[in-house]
């Protein structure tokens, strides 16, 4: 097996031109970032993010409109797709229709005109790994999705690139299937120790995959952070909104002891540890933001609320509750063992002030 | 600007696509623009070189303008006729259940394949002076089929297939289930036709009417052959360039009927095809349910099935009488005609097949190219591509025929009397079917696949040979088999480029015919039909080999 490589962006845009040759929209706005040697980074963002452009001049698909890409220490700025040592599995697959699932895999190694011999081994090594034993002969149209999507991953892997690109590759497959083969992936990636940089909107796909998570958002990098920085500091609104459910709630900062902030919101005081680079000023205005899990509902805690919507979804009972002037969502885990509450209901909220997160407002 | 700059640097990444590329503007513009050019030179200029519009004042004196007016009017009506014809069709094929489908298809498809005047022999067979219905039959003696009437009807004949093409294949993309939620909704069937299937389909009528109006106006074979004296602007041109050696006059009319087909297609291909409210998706959700209702059935089936008996019956009638002595005066069997036809006629068979044979194959391959290039390719100049390699299904063979003279009779390049012209004639006669039915195909093939062979290392060379060739075989086929029945059949834009040295079928069949020697003319089309015949299977098997499968095999 090959050695994996870093990817480094530097400073990379592209802009295309808008519609009717009207205009111009900046896809990818100045973006920067080091991915290291076989480390599994996504890029997540919702449509129109900039994250496919950028996995797409990665892969050489598109010519960034200014920047530099580099690959391992080479710039392959001007690299056509075919020279670079990059591999990418497709959203639709692309599986050549008029190939078997052994050509489909071995193709890219005939194209490099490698020994018939040792295509043979690796080919037949790849569709062990992946599980595809037995299928060789099949054309693509009579595998189904979650083989056609193992084919794509064995054309990919078997070229043992320096990198692996993945253009939300489990988008068409049903839930189950999805959870089963972003195991798989993650399980193979580890075993070869490869480079990947995978694309999705599917933020649990995003968590459950990744050493790093890179929130994209009308083209700029909005955060990069592990999955737990990404979910308990989330650095925006929009982040905090994009990943997971959370309240958000307007306060005061009223004081600094020690570790914490001393927070006014909901017509109360919270201390809320610091966390991360947000430092704030006596007398500023913050927004806290609450995950529903760091609420419980019952009759004790500092909040009094009104029940307006009350939800029974198996494994959580889900609530929303006026406090204040706001509607907050709220999941209490395990409802079976607990009271379940009414609308209508006065209820005590005990919010968790360790992880109430804050962030500054625009 | 930005995005060519970037594909223009991925282009000169590439050597060969760049070569490539260079290549195929260079012969559109030597081929295509620069004949076109020449044609509009020629009308703007006196013998002396200098600019004059005198050509364009004679061009609308009273004979020509007759010329020009008869030439709308028949498109007009032959439009909307063969639009309605090729509509009743389309939807038999897509909505109504009845037997024998495929046998209309084929009949329906008939008339594309035959010789442009070969419906104007059977017609006058049947209504001629000696027709067999009107003066055998019937036994009037003054009936007269030449001229608008008789116009009208073979060019419906001929040109309703093309409707029938545009029709059926926006009908058949239609989403039953849109049917189903007006009828759901509590529409009746003819609710459902008139407020959800046909005015989804206008758009597509709009389009066919200007095709077929577009190969109406620029039809020379008939109007020759059974026009009288209505005469048409094609036939007018010919007229100014070979019977009066009128140069600028010719070039004045050809420019007037070239603005007028382009300013059709233009309509067509921008307004029209863009406006279509059907998503062409490759596939139809599910299967529609089709009419039994036979209200409904059997006044379409019979609609069909009379059309089919007589479109055979006019085919049947051009070898028949090709073994008659003299029809009309003497019908008794004879070999007479066969005997000229393989003596005195056998270059003609022979210049015509063979040139056919290399102008195919030639097309069908630098049709897949430039629509590959178009399709997948993104540099400077590929708007230029994308309109002229196309543009000649406007622009009638007439113009063309003078624009070679023009453009080839003089260095820098001359081509005058040899076959080289002929044949280049033919491909770029006969490309831009090949190029849009690949384009369409290429279209609906996820670019990703192209990408993925490029990611695991091809060139595109590499892709072009293995991954996208392979997919769009049928296209491949279909442009090949298209090119060699449109070539053997060709008349409008050769008759002004044959020589002592070459003949064609097609001008030995058009001078039979003004002569009244209908039974050679009728052996020389027959000859001709089997030819193409064997051909279409010759092809099919040969590319069957490089593994096509039949199915996918459509002619267009």
């Amino acid at each position: 097996m090959k050695e994996s490589k870093n990817v480094i962006l530097r400073n990379v845009t592209k802009e295309f031109k808008g519609h009717n040759n009207e205009g111009i929209v900046r896809a990818v706005d100045n973006i920067s970032l080091t991915i290291n040697p076989g480390e599994f980074v996504t890029l997540l963002g919702p449509s129109g993010c900039g994250k496919t452009t950028t996995l797409r001049m990665i892969a050489g698909f598109e010519t960034p409109t200014s920047g530099d890409i580099i690959l391992g220490d080479e710039n392959i700025n001007n690299l056509p797709p075919n020279k670079r040592d990059i591999a990418m599995v497709f959203q639709s697959y692309a599986l050549f229709p008029h190939y078997n699932v052994y050509e489909n895999i071995a193709y890219g190694l005939r194209i490099h005109k490698m020994d018939p011999k040792l295509i043979d081994q690796k080919v037949s090594n790849i569709i062990d790994l992946v599980g595809l034993k037995g299928l060789e002969k099949r054309n693509p149209s009579q595998l189904s999705g979650g083989q056609q999507q193992r084919v794509a991953l064995a054309r990919a892997l078997v070229m043992e690139p320096g990198v692996l690109l993945f253009d939300e590759p489990l988008s068409n497959l049903d839930a189950k299937l999805r959870v089963y083969m972003r195991k798989e992936i993650r399980k193979i990636q580890k075993e070869l120790g490869l480079t990947s940089i995978y694309v999705t909107h599917d933020q649990a796909e995003a968590m459950s995959l990744s050493d790093r998570v890179i929130i994209m958002n009308k083209g700029k990098i909005e955060q990069i952070g592990t999955p737990q920085e990404i979910y308990q500091q989330p650095a925006t609104e929009f982040i905090a909104d994009f990943i997971g459910a959370a309240n958000f709630v307007d306060g005061i900062i009223k004081g600094i002891e020690g570790n914490y902030n001393i927070v006014e919101m909901l017509s109360n005081i919270v201390r809320v540890p610091i966390k991360g680079e947000n430092k704030f000023k006596v007398g500023e205005k913050v927004r806290a933001v609450i995950r529903p899990e760091a609420i419980n509902v019952g009759e004790e805690g500092k909040f009094s609320g009104r029940i307006t919507l009350s939800t029974f979804m198996g494994s959580t009972q889900e609530y929303y509750v006026d406090v204040d002037k706001y509607s907050l969502f709220v999941e209490v885990s395990n409802p079976s063992a607990r009271r379940i509450y009414e609308v209508g209901d006065n209820v005590k909220l005990d919010i968790q002030e360790e992880s109430i997160h804050l962030i500054k407002l625009s | 600007m930005i995005k060519n700059s970037a594909g223009f640097q991925k282009i000169l990444r590439d050597p060969m696509l760049l070569i490539t590329i260079i290549l195929v503007i260079i012969s559109l513009f030597v081929f295509i623009v620069l004949p076109l050019y020449e044609v509009m030179k020629q009308s703007l200029i006196d013998l002396n070189g200098n600019f004059t519009i005198k050509a364009y004042i004679s061009a609308f004196k009273s004979s020509n303008l007759q010329a020009i007016k008869n030439t709308l009017f028949l498109g007009t009506v032959v439009g909307i006729l063969a639009t309605i014809v090729g509509y009743i069709f389309a939807y038999a094929e897509t909505y109504i259940k009845m037997p024998g489908k495929k046998i209309f298809n084929l009949i329906a498809l008939l008339p594309m394949i035959s010789p442009p005047f070969a419906i104007s022999l059977s017609i006058i067979y049947l209504f001629g002076s000696r027709g067999l219905i009107t003066y055998s039959l019937l036994g009037i003696r003054d009936f007269n089929i030449y001229g608008l009437p008789g116009l009208i009807l073979v060019q419906t004949l001929s040109f309703f297939p093309m409707a029938y093409l545009v029709l059926s294949g926006v009908l058949r993309t239609i989403d039953p289930s849109m049917e189903e939620a007006s009828q759901n909704l509590g529409g009746s069937r003819w609710d459902t036709f008139s407020k959800v299937t046909f005015p989804l389909t206008k758009p597509a009528i709009a389009n066919s009417f200007l095709l077929v109006f577009i190969k109406s106006i620029a039809d020379f074979g008939n109007p020759t052959a059974i026009g009288g004296g209505f005469n048409t602007l094609a036939v007018q041109v010919y007229q100014q360039a070979i019977g009066n050696y009128n140069m600028a006059e010719a070039a004045a009319l050809s420019m007037i009927l070239v603005d007028i087909s382009l300013f059709l297609y233009i309509i067509s291909k921008y307004f029209l095809e863009g406006k279509s409210y059907v998503t062409v998706t490759g596939k139809t959700a599910k299967d529609r349910v089709l009419i039994a209702d036979k209200h409904i059935s059997l006044p379409i089936g019979f609609f069909c099935l009379f059309a089919s008996i007589i479109i055979v019956a006019l085919y049947a009638l051009i070898p028949l009488g090709s073994f008659v002595k003299l029809w009309g005066v003497n019908y008794s069997f004879t070999l007479d005609h066969y005997k000229y036809v393989f003596s005195i006629g056998k270059k003609a068979i022979m210049d015509t097949t063979i040139f056919s044979a290399v102008a195919a194959p030639i097309t069908g391959i630098i049709g897949m190219i430039i629509a590959y290039l178009i399709v997948r390719k993104r540099f400077i100049g590929r708007n230029f591509i994308d309109f002229t390699s196309v543009v000649g299904i406007a622009v009638p063979g007439t113009v063309i025929g003078i624009g070679y003279i023009l453009a080839f009779n003089s260095p820098p390049i001359v081509l005058t009397g040899t076959a080289a012209i002929i044949i280049i004639a033919f491909i770029a006669r006969t490309i831009p079917m090949g190029i849009k039915s690949a384009v369409n195909t290429l279209q609906q093939i996820d670019p990703s696949i192209e990408e993925a062979a490029q990611g695991l290392g091809a060139n595109s060379f590499k892709v072009f040979t293995t991954i996208t060739l392979p997919m769009i075989k049928p296209a491949f086929l279909g442009g090949l088999i298209y090119s060699f029945i449109k070539s053997m059949t060709s008349l409008s834009a050769v008759i002004f480029l044959i020589s002592a040295r070459f003949k064609l079928l097609t001008i030995m069949v058009l001078d039979q015919v003004e002569v009244g020697r209908y039974g050679t003319a009728s052996a020389f089309s027959t000859v001709l039909i089997i030819i193409v015949y064997i051909a279409i299977i010759v092809m099919t098997k040969a590319v069957g080999l490089l593994g096509v499968s039949k199915d996918n095999i459509k002619l267009t």
